[in-house]
């Protein structure tokens, strides 16, 4: 009894790297991988600065953002991660 | 040729089994560092993970190629050669989940079918450069893309949060952790589930079941989305409490820029079809949150245990394929069948029983790790 398989590809000519997907790979990874954590942290520092008191510096921390600002700005970040992982999504429900 | 039922039954049965270690396995890639940081509690984790593992695998409507395509020669592949395979992958999974290391159930099913191979149809049949070119070297790039991408990540988080409210920052990252954690469960479900699910079909056309040019029918998808979410749920939580605990002291920021990694490279890896074992990634972006914090310090002595359990996964899953097979064959006939598989069988309840006598539950899974995989207040008292 013999199991069919996809057929084999000839494995003898082709490199022991596919260096052209490690590099897709590296590159979408980095931007989608780190970058969006990026984003993600800078909604939550905007959102934590618009935490702070309006009224200027104190101790020396980064001056505060009026609410309604800070919240739209953390708003289009996290909207921008949403977007990547949909279109993610996306992807991964065609193939 | 004749439909052999038992030889059919069984390597379904062990098919779905396979899919079962492989849930709880994985159930750890993406939960661990949801669970250490304390994101998600530790059933609800595993509950979600289970959840989305089984719309995964429903939502992979491909066929999937062979698990093995191009490493064995598929005119040599015989149904006990996936029987024999299927018991060396189970028997890995099942050793390494006792002593809480994450390990490639992929790998592991491919060496399983190697190693039955081998002994069955001699090394000619088996293509070892394809081996190296598809297994051993995305072994080694995995983590190494993981944890660089993990890294630079984690460090971002942390500078761009340097100095923002610290209750803000911890509950705006462990929100961040659900939506990424349940991105890779979505990601291993639409993955994994579907290899078994591919298996099984071959299987059964190669049984006069179904014919050659059937799809694959909705009992495997479902059993198979079954098997896996049951796994899932069931939660491997001695790997969980490694990849959470052990290996690096978690925090939000890591925990959701580690997963966000390996979320990102599993999806591109088979987007550009090179495709890298998710254990493996999960793990390497796990140490990488770990390098990218200043001052936090990863375990590397655990590390290295797991990465020489990798190294092994291959022969081991091999040897015990390669021992089911000849077993099975000299027995011969169905008798050959069910006494290896009883065999199977009770090495499995002896795992388990091992197993419970130091149990890692839900309760204990996120204890201080003291020196080793079972928590030190669980530990008898060495009597005099």
């Amino acid at each position: 009894m013999t199991v069919t398989a996809v057929a084999a590809s000839t494995a003898a000519s082709t490199p022991w790297v596919d260096w052209s997907a490690l590099g897709d790979i590296l590159l979408v990874g980095l931007l989608a991988g780190a970058g969006m954590v990026a984003v993600f942290a800078l909604g939550i520092a905007t959102l934590s600065a618009g935490k702070r008191t309006v009224g200027g510096p104190q101790d020396g921390q980064p001056p505060g953002l009026p609410r309604p600002v800070a919240v739209t700005v953390a708003g289009v970040c996290f909207a921008a991660v949403i977007a990547v992982v949909a279109v993610g999504l996306i992807d991964l429900l065609r193939t | 040729m004749s439909a052999n039922t038992v030889l059919l039954v069984a390597v379904v049965a062990l098919a779905l089994c396979f899919d079962f270690t492989n849930g709880f396995h994985d159930s750890a890639n993406a939960m661990a560092t949801s669970i250490s940081t304390g994101a998600l509690r530790p059933k609800a984790a595993v509950a979600m993970s289970a959840v989305l593992n089984f719309v995964g695998a429903f939502l992979s409507l491909s066929v999937a190629a062979t698990i093995a395509t191009g490493i064995v020669n598929a005119g040599a592949v015989t149904l006990p050669i996936v029987f024999a395979g299927l018991l060396g992958a189970i028997a890995w999974n099942l050793l390494t989940w006792y002593f809480g290391l994450p390990s490639s159930s992929s790998h592991a099913l491919i060496g399983g079918i190697v190693g039955a191979t081998l002994i069955a149809a001699g090394a000619n049949a088996v293509n070892f450069h394809t081996i190296i070119q598809k297994v051993l070297i995305p072994a080694v790039l995995a983590p190494l893309v993981a944890g660089l991408i993990a890294t630079i990540g984690t460090y971002a988080a942390y500078r761009i949060t340097a100095r923002s409210d610290e209750e803000v920052t911890r509950r705006g990252f462990r929100y961040g952790q659900i939506g990424t954690a349940g991105l890779v469960s979505l990601a291993h479900g639409t993955n994994d589930a579907q290899k078994t699910m591919g298996l099984i079909t071959l299987a059964l056309i190669a049984g006069g079941s179904i014919s050659a040019s059937a799809s694959t029918p909705v009992w495997v998808v479902a059993a198979c989305a079954l098997s896996i979410s049951a796994g899932t749920y069931l939660g491997g939580w001695r790997i969980i409490r490694s990849l959470g605990r052990g290996l690096v002291d978690i925090h939000p920021p890591q925990g959701f820029a580690a997963e966000a990694s390996s979320a990102a490279i599993i999806l591109t890896s088979s987007h550009f079809g090179y495709p890298l074992s998710t254990t493996q990634v999960c793990t390497g972006s796990i140490i990488g949150s770990g390098v990218g914090k200043r001052l936090a310090r990863v375990r590397w002595s655990l590390a290295g245990r797991m990465a020489f359990a990798w190294l092994l996964t291959l022969p081991a899953a091999a040897g015990v394929g390669a021992g089911m097979w000849g077993l099975a064959n000299v027995i011969g006939g169905d008798a050959g069948i069910i006494i290896t598989g009883v065999v199977g069988v009770a090495f499995a309840v002896a795992i388990y029983a091992a197993a419970k006598r130091q149990p890692i539950t839900a309760d204990n899974v996120n204890e201080e790790w003291t020196d080793g995989l079972i928590p030190a207040s669980d530990k008898q008292p060495v009597s005099a």
